[in-house]
């Protein structure tokens, strides 16, 4: 192993210190390269997944439009579907410090900022389980078979809901995931596996929770406003 | 500048752009590109509570904001703006292999009626103020539904009868002959086996076999029939 030139001749290297190349790739520069292509494109693929769900939103309510108009204000708060936007930006903007952090090797803002984006991340999953998911499985608005509603006003109320739970969900799915990556993160920062060398994986992530954000920028307004 | 294995200082990133190694983004940036996030949320809700454009300009105005935001997620927070230009390209080409999906998906939505026979004949005349016009699509749609439900079992789904079971109603004489009201009429009171007139001497149920029809429903029915019939049908001699 190679040793570290360092300031700091008594401490011992910290992992970040000494970034891994695997075997198969040349540099270091084309191992990030190549991580960091595999990951766009896995998220290529997770827009064309989501692309699905705008897909059936937008035929359905070409098909029925009158139910589709009074669906958000009848089914949806939208002030729930706001805070949980702006608690989603403000993890994004975290993470996106968290990467700046690394980079500049502040080990204890790294972190930081990385329980603010796991708390937020959590806040968004309480908040769309307790006052979003619960209460509308208490009364039945539920999607396809399962609706037992008694207060759906046409017969295509159920057609919205079934939209509804299944981008939302798959959406909280993801941010459930979420969860475990940036936990992942954090116990890795924790042992200083990330600084100015090494933060790949910190990007990776980051791009992901990023995608999330962005999917959820054109949820909102779809379900909850217009 | 001096001393490229040093690059980024706290505080300095933003200044010196062509320093060796990878771009990081100043807090300055990530700040401001917050701000104008929350800033656009604000202005997405605002508008979509205040305004009316009607159905269609309202969720453009919405998408509108809400791509804003996603470019800016994606040029800053995604560091697309700085990272390697096949990043940006994998992207764009996401979005338009998406465009695509969506766009085909609505054309087909849009225009699938057009290539029904519904739309494509005109042998009824049609009403020419929009709000007629309309009352007579909804007729044509519910007529076609009800069809389907009680009379295509026997004059099947296309309407060109099934030998030993129902007739013909395409370029029928006795369909075009008779005025809507007499097709009405004789949906209602139907036609045993025996009856003289009969031609096919299978009976034709009363309604159709279903009691439940309204008289209003059979109407929608004639009027679904009488779309199917060829522009230029006259009746045989």
């Amino acid at each position: 192993m190679a040793s570290i030139p360092s300031d700091h001749n008594a401490r011992p290297a910290a992992p970040h210190e000494n970034p891994v190349v695997a075997s198969h790739f040349r540099s270091k520069a084309e191992q990030e390269d190549a991580g960091k292509m595999g990951m766009w494109l896995f998220l290529t693929t997770e827009v064309l997944l989501f692309g699905g769900f705008f897909c059936a939103y937008a035929v359905f309510r070409m098909l029925y439009p009158e139910t589709f108009e009074g669906a958000s204000a009848k089914f949806l708060d939208w002030r729930i579907g706001a805070i949980n936007t702006v608690v989603l930006l403000l993890s994004s903007f975290t993470v996106a410090m968290s990467i700046r952090n690394a980079q500049l090797n502040q080990q204890w803002w790294l972190r930081i900022n990385l329980i603010i984006t796991i708390a937020c991340a959590i806040f968004f999953l309480v908040t769309k389980l307790w006052l979003e998911y619960w209460p509308k499985i208490v009364e039945g608005k539920l999607p396809g078979t399962f609706f037992t509603y008694s207060g759906a006003m046409t017969d295509h109320d159920q057609i919205f809901l079934s939209i509804y739970w299944t981008a939302t969900a798959t959406h909280g799915l993801h941010v459930l995931i979420g969860v475990f990556l940036l936990t992942w993160l954090l116990v890795r920062a924790w042992k200083l596996h990330f600084g100015p060398k090494t933060y790949l994986a910190l990007e990776n992530v980051g791009l992901y929770w990023h995608v999330v954000d962005l999917i959820w920028i054109f949820l909102f307004p779809l379900l909850y406003l217009v | 500048m001096t001393h490229p294995s040093h690059p980024n200082m706290p505080g300095e990133s933003n200044a010196h752009d062509h320093h060796e190694g990878p771009h990081i983004s100043s807090v300055r940036t990530l700040v401001t590109v917050f701000v104008a996030l929350l800033a656009f949320t604000a202005i997405t809700v605002f508008t979509a509570k205040m305004t009316d454009l009607g159905d269609f300009g309202d969720i453009v105005l919405a998408l509108g904001l809400a791509s804003v935001k996603g470019t800016l997620v994606c040029l800053y927070f995604m560091h697309l703006r700085y990272d390697n230009v096949f990043y940006s390209f994998l992207f764009l080409s996401c979005l338009g292999a998406l465009a695509l999906f969506l766009g085909l998906t609505m054309l087909d939505i849009n225009n699938r009626d057009n290539i029904d026979p519904i739309r494509s004949q005109h042998a009824v005349p049609v009403p020419l103020d929009i709000a007629g016009r309309a009352r007579f699509d909804e007729a044509q749609r519910l007529g076609r539904d009800l069809y389907m439900a009680n009379c295509a079992a026997c004059h099947a789904v296309d309407a060109r009868g099934i030998p030993g079971l129902g007739e013909n109603l395409i370029g029928d004489s006795f369909v075009l002959r008779s005025s809507d009201a007499e097709l009405v009429d004789f949906i209602i009171k139907g036609r045993t086996a025996n009856d003289p007139l009969s031609e096919t001497g299978v009976p034709m149920p009363p309604r159709g076999g279903n009691p439940n029809l309204t008289d209003e429903q059979i109407a929608q029915i004639v009027v679904y029939v009488r779309a199917l019939q060829p522009k230029d049908a006259k009746p045989k001699p």
